[in-house]
């Protein structure tokens, strides 16, 4: 009955953008996420004190930067995947290395955000709030990472005009995940800097 | 596909603004309760958004956009519990 309905979805023309198996993964991490999120939000609401005294000393500015580093990111790569499936394929470079370009503002202002931190004498075993600010973050970061190395892959495979075609679920998988990255920050950001 | 570019361009236009907005609410000194409510309903807004908009899911099977949608709404629902129990 399930199959049905899917096969009949289809044929009106829904379909998932990318493959099957990056969809399972990204259910798998937003799975891993959000235990997460609930632990942070847990340790936040029974420990307060401690809980806004380290969001003191975090840096919202960067906290903001990097949430519009990663939507505008998000976007771009979005237009990248319009653009290829017009076959627009200078476009679709184009937008696909902004999504670098800001992935990489993310990584730096995070680097420098963490360093800041750092310097001012915090780390990992300072307590509670900074055990799950670095830990939670520091797993996002590797991700975006991550991201970032996906994309620059699919970067050099746009340039080859032969196969452009075979190439877009490939460019569909990888801006799905991309995606995912974005849609973690966007509930990370108000857990950690604003609420 | 022209209009595909407009909805995206929309939605990243409105994801801004209501990140903005979430950084108001936090700047005015609000109840904490309301600021709760506030910045989660942003949240859940913002999701909704980048899934259906920028990931396309507006377009994919309805299991898989239920799927989403049933995650950005339960994990901020949750977390409000979370701390609406710790009140």
């Amino acid at each position: 009955m399930v199959s049905e309905a899917y096969q009949s979805e289809n044929r009106i023309g829904r379909e998932l953008p990318g493959d099957f198996a990056i969809w399972l993964f990204i259910f798998a991490e937003l799975t891993v996420f959000a235990i997460f999120f609930f632990c942070y939000s847990w340790m936040h609401s029974h420990n307060p004190i401690m809980f806004e005294a380290g969001q003191a000393n975090l840096h919202p500015e960067a906290g903001l930067i990097n949430t519009a580093a990663l939507i505008t990111s998000s976007f771009t790569i979005a237009l990248a995947i319009i653009f290829a499936k017009q076959e627009q394929i200078k476009y679709c470079q184009l937008s696909w290395s902004l999504s670098i370009l800001f992935g990489l503002v993310y990584v730096v202002t995070k680097l420098w955000e963490y360093q800041e931190l750092f310097d001012a004498g915090f780390s990992l075993s300072s307590n509670n709030f900074y055990m799950f600010y670095f830990f939670t973050t520091g797993f996002h970061f590797l991700h975006v990472v991550l991201g970032l190395v996906v994309l620059l892959i699919m970067l050099m495979r746009i340039r080859s005009l032969v196969g452009f075609k075979a190439e877009l679920g490939n460019l569909e998988s990888a801006a799905s995940y991309w995606h995912m990255v974005d849609l973690l920050w966007i509930i990370l950001f108000p857990l950690v800097y604003v609420l | 596909m022209g209009s595909d570019i407009i909805k995206s361009s929309l939605a990243w236009l409105v994801l801004m603004a209501l990140t903005l907005l979430a950084i108001a609410f936090s700047q005015l000194g609000l109840d904490h309760k309301f600021l709760l409510k506030a910045v989660l309903v942003i949240t859940v807004l913002k999701g909704l958004l980048v899934a259906n908009t920028f990931m396309g899911l507006n377009k994919a099977p309805r299991f898989w956009q239920g799927m989403m949608a049933s995650y950005l709404l339960l994990v901020p629902v949750g977390i409000f519990a979370i701390y609406f129990i710790a009140i």
